[in-house]
Formats: C-alpha cells, structure tokens, sequence
C-alpha cells in the first residue's frame, strides 16, 4: 500500500497530515548518492532526492518541502517542523515514521522506526481496526 | 580511485553514520509516545508559512494520521 493510495481511501474518514522534517540523506549529512548506495538508494526509494543539502532556515525547508510535496504528489498536505526539530524529536520521526491519532487525541498506532518500519501497511491495518472500533 | 576503494570508501561512510545516529535515533525512540498515550500537540506552518495546523484541532471530529518524512 501506498501513501497515495491511504490518501485516496481514507481522507473522508482520517485527516492524514505529512510532517516534513529534518533531511534524512542531504548532500552534506548522510548523503546516499555515492557509487555504492546510488543504485541501491534508487531502487528502495525511487522518489527521493539525492540532490539537497541540508535547509540551514526554516525558509530552505519550508522550499524543499515544497519541492518535495510537488513532486510526489501524495495528495496529503504538508506541514513544516521549524528548526529545532521540537516535533521530530518528540515523535523520534527522524528519518520516517507513521502514527495513528484517535478522536479522544490519544496513540492508536505508533509505527516503528523507519525506513525499516515505516509500513504503510500497518498503518492501513489500524485504520480499519480502529473505524471498525468507532463504527 | 578504484572502483573497490571507492566501494569500501562508501561502506566505511555508512557505517561511520549509522554508529553515530542510531545511539540517538534510539533514546528518541523510548521517549517517544506509545499506544495509549495522548499524543504531544503541536502547531506547525504549511510549505508557504502561511496556513497552520494544530494536532487538536481534530479531536473529536477525524483521527489523524501523520506521516513523517523529508525528501532526501
């Protein structure tokens, strides 16, 4: 399952929000466009860039994570951490994550840690136990 | 460089990172909310820094989904 494709299903039932923060791969951090992780980077994440350094504003990420919603055309709207990663860190989101939030605002579903984890699929699967619950 | 350096190179890149963040990406993660708990509001600007969103703000009205991530 795709996050385009939980976007099309659900968005009448579950507001879905994508929280854009701290770069996972810039040019100037963990970058993963050398030789090795170029072709290995393509082929798990075809979408992602592999050609940004890391916003130092919350204007440059504010711009990439316009660039990026534009891009991958998720259907979700984006929503920009500020610069001291307060809400990354307090979901410890970094370098992806998903969560579920009930109508009482309490954790529903708090997906593992990415990339690994992060499993639309799962999230998918709570969504339907949890409307089933509220039904 | 050969290709077999550069591939080592690359190698010794990644693990260098991953014994640096994965330390910190842990102690994050234990602090971070679980099944049950309220989750931590938080208000946050759109791409444009003109239109916010509050975490609250769809209490008792949709669940929220949040999905975390950047474009690299």
């Amino acid at each position: 399952m795709r996050l385009h494709e939980l976007y099309e299903h659900y968005h009448d039932q579950v507001q879905l929000l994508s929280i854009y923060i701290r770069e996972a791969h810039p040019i100037d951090g963990w970058w993963l466009g050398r030789r090795l992780t170029r072709g290995l980077f393509r082929v798990y994440a075809p979408k992602a860039s592999m050609e940004h350094y890391d916003p130092k504003t919350i204007e440059e990420r504010r711009a990439v994570a316009g660039e990026c919603e534009t891009a991958l055309q998720y259907g979700i709207r984006t929503y920009v951490d500020e610069m001291d990663d307060h809400v990354n860190n307090t979901y410890a989101a970094w370098p992806t994550r998903l969560y579920l939030i009930g109508l009482d605002g309490h954790v529903v579903y708090a997906g593992g840690l990415g990339p690994y984890d992060f499993k639309p699929a799962k999230l998918k699967a709570a969504i339907d136990d949890y409307l089933k619950q509220v039904a | 460089m050969t290709i077999i350096s550069e591939l080592v190179n690359d190698a010794k890149f990644i693990i260098q990172h991953r014994r640096r963040i994965m330390p910190i990406q842990k102690k994050l993660d234990r602090q971070a909310p679980k099944a049950g708990d309220l989750a931590p509001d938080f208000t946050l600007a759109d791409s444009s820094g003109t239109e916010t969103v509050t975490l609250s703000q769809f209490r008792g009205i949709k669940p929220v989904a949040l999905v975390f991530g950047s474009y690299t």
